[in-house]
């Protein structure tokens, strides 16, 4: 079942319409704010079960009245160590480019119960630390499927996720996933026909859920993921679907994450807060860095979609790219991991 | 135990000096009597009773009554009462003497204010401090939205009472929640006082008789809320006569008829108003809109009873039904109250009450779409009974007495599907519920003829009782659902945890001058029941808990003290009141808290402690043709969160502004009643500082999507408020055949049409934009309206 938190807040919305649009009265204004504070390090990453890579994003934030472009700075020469605190294991994160760093595969391999941190020293001779997180059990996911919802101006096609949630386990759970589309691709003479590969991004939604009303219960249809049918669905898409269970305080964080993601913002919304995470400075507490470190349970699954199996959701027209060399996050090359193939021929 | 035996020695010492006294110097006899309504025979509590002649006076008790202890000889006594003609009685006074007044309204437009703080009199010579009375016949000179006047809506005009925004439901009283106000209608409980969200208060104003707002110096036999006291009564039917009112304005009607059921023994009074708001949804071009509908009624019945010259019943019923449509998803919420009350005249001076009152509110919810269909319920219910007696042993003692309880059931909330598809689960959180009981014992004191007391205490008590499952949580460590080590239950008819504790309430006036006083005073309160909200403004889908093992009673001491002047016998009033209050156990929130249909509830709240002063000045003119008020405040409203760990604390552990922290407000009324009485121009401005809001200082790429981090919690404030209406109201010539007395109200909401926030927010533009400020202003730009009025 859904969260109350959305319908709690589409009753004062829609009576605010009511009488703010008859007096018509929304305007974007300036905000004379106090000068900003300098922008701080935002890290985001986890270990889960498993050999790895695990991965951390490092980067500087921006004074919210800037531009984001450009600000978002990755940082590239820090030291970054993650540590299984059981066994005392230090496995050294390296840098890989754009602020990710990883660690390599196998050298630690992430097991539920056990105790992870990092420890992250700035070139600027700043450390930080991540309070340390215990591993939850993670928990398989049974099958994936769609539900598809035509209100919307643009049908979406919801992805599900179905799981037997184990009783008494702390029970917070967090999706994330990674889209690609398969798009037919018209070079010249016609035959024979070729495919490029695009990435669809991450999608909209930080979809995190607890089991207050299921738990020890066969969970079926928590939405993972909101798919628009668009002309990159046209053909075959694939879906790989991360299904992490969370420690109560990280979804907390991406509790609140999502909660601002989704806040429309009215007088009857929440106040926004500050998300505090779990990234310490060890040398100032007073000046925590943005972010958070998670031990994660984790299982994978791979879900191919196909638009053409909902009769309710109409059917985009072929698009093909002729293009599909030139575009960026578009390929000719076949990506490793793809495992689903289109059920219309172009 | 002490301040029982002051009480005590209050009460039997000065009797007893007071009548030793008399052998030793001369002999006194008392007049005493009631003053009532001329109409509706009802009480008018708080009238004056003066001898013009000398500084003497005395001020009628909650039943009307008032006692005047004189020496033999002929005197000119006045009775007045704001709203009321005066009555002027000359008594020759050789022996006690019981003299009764009716007093008759006021016909034509009157010259006093709307907001009327205290008859002039009452400035210098009342007890009690920030006390607001509001005479509902003048609401239609003051603020109407659309036409419509608004009790409410006029309570935010006086100093020291304050809103969130613009049609935000309920108000703030000196730095108080919106859930600390005990509103009372006829003694029943309004738990949402406001219909479609705010924009309407929830009371017929023909149908009411009398509102009085008790912002400090509040009676002993009022509590169980930490910040003020609202009461408005119910109107009784006129005795002799049929008659009715009613208006007509855009978007809503109402009706009133009252007459005798036996003539001289029992009357009844019927009221109902219902709102027409599809229309103006219809005739805006937005599919959105045109989907959705909005409406509400709201019913009251009143049978008055008087079978003797010493007895009378009251019955009252009240329901008020709101009904709101957005797209798949309907919202209906709805009070329903009900009361009965005896009073029993025992010779001139013993007045005993009983009163059994029921009050219900509830809220549903039913989302039709077709996958997560399901309908939502929740419900307050409250059973109260009470015996009260007032006592005038000599016209230097009104001795209050009572005995209240009340029991509350509350269900938090339950889901469960609507449709055979729905993949909603049934679900329900445990009902709660409680026994409020109190005793109280207070007196009316002259001390002296320059020095007068009311000292009152209260005792209350909390008992949370079974069937409940309290969850018990780990004491050193947040408390979350991890942190749980064990659940108490308590059986049905046990008790699961109780509290209690006295309430002393203690006011003094000292007069300087005929025209001059000081008061101070000191209450405390206490509130069993709290209201969790963690939104700006209240939601009717918030709902009330009880106090249990982790929610403790929020606790109030307010202390206060003014000055008060009139000049030119009352011309002009003028008064400063500054106040001081501690609030003990406020109920703050975790970010992300989860409110509703939550069965660990406790481990989303976080107890904080609050402050909040400030100053209230105010100046009336009330008498000839331009009459009105200025009134300036600074008050200030604040917040400590300060837990043992990070997670519990707020903004650190320091102060915080609160929500509806807004320290400067000005008030201004102007009513101008030229040659022809029949015509009132009225104008009111108001001022207010803008209420804090937390923004975001910063953003950052959380998987490529932009989030922003916000500040500590309320560090920058949104624009200013100001509003400036205008109102004219025409008298009909009386066309006595049909005794029917009408008129038209032309109204301004809002005439320079300023764009005043109701909030400012920060929302997305679109999908994966990073949250932009955007102001919202509801009633941003002019509101003319035009309304009848009629009478019969």
């Amino acid at each position: 079942m859904r969260s109350f938190d959305p319908f709690y807040r589409i009753f004062p919305v829609g009576l605010l319409l009511v009488f703010g649009v008859t007096s018509g009265c929304i305007d974007e204004i300036s905000l004379d704010t106090s000068a900003p504070a300098p922008p701080p390090l935002s890290v985001f990453g986890s270990v889960s079960n498993g050999p790895g890579p695990h991965e951390v994003v490092l980067r500087r934030a921006a004074a919210f009245e800037q531009s984001l472009e450009g600000n978002a700075t990755p940082i590239t020469s820090a030291e970054v160590v993650l540590v299984e605190e059981e066994t005392g294991t230090r496995a050294t994160m390296s840098h890989r480019g754009s602020g990710r760093y990883k660690t390599d595969e196998g050298a630690i391999v992430g097991a539920p119960g056990r105790t992870y941190h990092i420890e992250i020293a700035l070139a600027d001779d700043k450390v930080f630390r991540s309070r340390p997180e215990t591993m939850p059990e993670p928990v398989a996911i049974d099958s994936l499927f769609v539900t598809p919802d035509t209100t919307e101006d643009v049908a979406q096609l919801e992805v599900r996720s179905q799981f037997d949630d184990p009783e008494g386990d702390p029970g917070y759970y967090r999706w994330s996933t990674r889209a690609t589309f398969q798009a037919p691709f018209l070079p010249v003479p016609l035959n024979p026909p070729y495919y490029c590969w695009g990435d669809d991004g991450v999608g909209t939604d930080v979809a995190v859920a607890n089991d207050r009303f299921f738990d020890g219960e066969v969970r079926s249809g928590e939405l993972v993921r909101s798919i628009p049918v668009t002309e990159k669905t046209s053909s075959a898409y694939q879906l790989d679907v991360q299904q992490r269970t969370l420690t109560e305080d990280a979804h907390q964080f991406w509790k609140l994450i999502e909660t601002q993601i989704e806040e429309t913002g009215t007088p009857f919304s929440p106040p926004p807060s500050a998300i505090d995470g779990n990234i310490v400075n060890v040398g100032n507490p007073d000046a925590p860095a943005f972010g958070y470190f998670s031990a994660v349970g984790q299982s994978n699954e791979t879900f191919c979609l196909n638009a053409g199996n909902y009769p309710s959701v109409p059917l985009q027209s072929y698009s093909p790219l002729n293009d599909c060399g030139s575009r960026s996050a578009v390929s000719t090359e076949r990506p490793p991991y793809w495992e689903c193939s289109s059920s219309r021929n172009p | 135990v002490l301040i029982g035996f002051v009480l005590f020695l209050s009460v039997m010492l000065p009797t007893r000096f007071a009548h030793a006294q008399q052998n030793d110097t001369e002999e006194r006899f008392t007049v005493r009597g009631r003053v009532t309504d001329a109409q509706e025979n009802r009480p008018l509590v708080g009238a004056t009773v003066t001898l013009p002649a000398s500084d003497r006076g005395a001020s009628t008790d909650s039943t009307g009554a008032y006692a005047l202890s004189l020496p033999p000889g002929s005197y000119t006594v006045k009775y007045d009462f704001v709203g009321y003609e005066s009555e002027t009685r000359v008594v020759e006074l050789q022996a006690d003497r019981t003299v009764n007044v009716r007093l008759s309204k006021s016909t034509v437009s009157l010259d006093e204010l709307l907001i009327t703080e205290e008859a002039s009199e009452r400035n210098v010579e009342s007890l009690t401090m920030g006390v607001e009375r509001l005479e509902p016949q003048s609401l239609e000179r003051g603020p109407t939205f659309l036409g419509e006047p608004d009790i409410i809506r006029s309570l935010l005009q006086l100093p020291g009472v304050s809103s969130v925004g613009e049609g935000a439901a309920g108000f703030n009283v000196r730095g108080g929640s919106v859930d600390q106000n005990l509103i009372l209608f006829d003694g029943t409980a309004i738990y949402y006082p406001s219909h479609l969200l705010g924009f309407f208060s929830p009371f017929n104003a023909d149908v009411v008789s009398d509102v009085t707002l008790y912002k400090g110096g509040i009676p002993a036999q009022y509590g169980g809320r930490a910040a003020s006291v609202l009461r408005v009564e119910q109107k009784v039917g006129d005795r002799d006569r049929y008659g009715g009112r009613g208006g007509v304005s855009p978007i809503t009607s109402r009706l009133s008829v009252e007459g005798p059921i036996v003539e001289d023994k029992a009357s009844f009074v019927l009221g109902g108003r219902l709102s027409y708001v599809n229309w103006l949804l219809d005739a805006v071009d937005n599919p959105n809109l045109q989907r959705s509908n909005a409406s509400f009624y709201d019913a009251n019945v009143g049978v008055n009873i008087k079978p003797t010259e010493d007895n009378e019943i009251d019955l009252m019923g009240y329901r008020a039904y709101d009904d709101v449509g957005i797209s798949d998803t309907l919202f209906t919420y709805a009070t329903t109250n009900a009361s009965v009350e005896w009073r029993h005249l025992t010779g001139d001076s013993f007045v005993t009450r009983l009163k059994g009152a029921f009050s219900n509110y509830d809220f549903r919810v039913r989302d039709q779409d077709r996958f997560e269909a399901f309908t939502l319920n929740s419900q307050i219910r409250t059973y109260k009974a009470k015996a009260e007696a007032t006592w005038t042993p000599n016209d230097r003692h009104t001795v209050d007495i009572g005995l209240q309880s009340a029991y509350h059931e509350i269900n938090p909330g339950d889901v469960a599907p609507n449709s055979p598809v729905s993949d909603v689960d049934t679900f329900a959180t445990d009902n709660e519920y409680g026994i409020e009981s109190a005793a109280y014992l207070s007196d009316n004191i002259t001390v002296t003829d320059r020095l007068s007391a009311r000292l009152g205490l209260r005792f209350s008590m909390f008992n949370q009782t079974g069937p409940s499952n309290t969850y018990v949580y780990a004491s050193n460590r947040p408390r979350n659902p991890q942190t749980i080590i064990d659940t108490v239950t308590t059986e049905s008819g046990e008790i699961a945890k109780t509290d209690y504790g006295l309430e002393p309430r203690v006011s003094l006036r000292y007069r300087l001058t005929d025209q001059s006083s000081l008061k101070v005073g000191y209450n405390r309160m206490r509130q069993y029941l709290h209201l969790i909200t963690n939104s700006t403004a209240a939601l009717p889908l918030d709902v009330w808990h009880v106090s249990d093992a982790y929610r403790q009673p929020q606790i109030a001491d307010q202390v206060s003290v003014g000055y008060f002047q009139n000049f030119d016998d009352g011309a002009v009033i003028t008064s400063v009141e500054a106040y001081y209050k501690w609030i003990d156990n406020l109920i703050d929130y975790k970010p992300g808290a989860e409110l509703l249909l939550n069965r660990t509830l406790n481990a989303d709240l976080l107890n904080g402690i609050g402050r909040a002063y400030g100053v209230e000045m105010f100046a009336e003119k009330t008498e000839g043709q331009l009459t009105g008020s200025i009134s300036y405040t600074y008050s200030r409203a604040e917040r400590k969160v300060d837990g043992a760990t990070p997670i519990q604390r707020i903004n650190g552990g320091d102060w915080y502004p609160a929500n509806y922290d807004r320290p400067h407000e000005i008030s201004i009324s102007a009513t101008y009643t030229g040659d022809d009485p029949r015509a009132a121009w009225n104008a009111n401005f108001v001022y207010r500082t803008g209420r804090p809001i937390t923004y975001p200082v910063s953003k950052f790429v959380v998987d490529d999507r932009p989030i922003a981090q916000y500040s500590s919690r309320n560090q920058v404030r949104i624009p200013d408020y100001h509003r400036l209406d205008l109102s004219l109201r025409l008298d009909l010539e009386r066309r006595e055949k049909r005794g029917w007395n009408a008129s038209w109200t032309l109204s301004i909401y809002n005439v320079y049409g300023r764009k005043n926030a109701y909030s400012v927010f920060f929302g997305r533009k679109e999908n994966g934009n990073i949250p932009q400020p955007f102001r919202l202003s509801i009633f941003g730009t002019v509101f003319p309206s035009l309304t009848y009025t009629f009478e019969f």
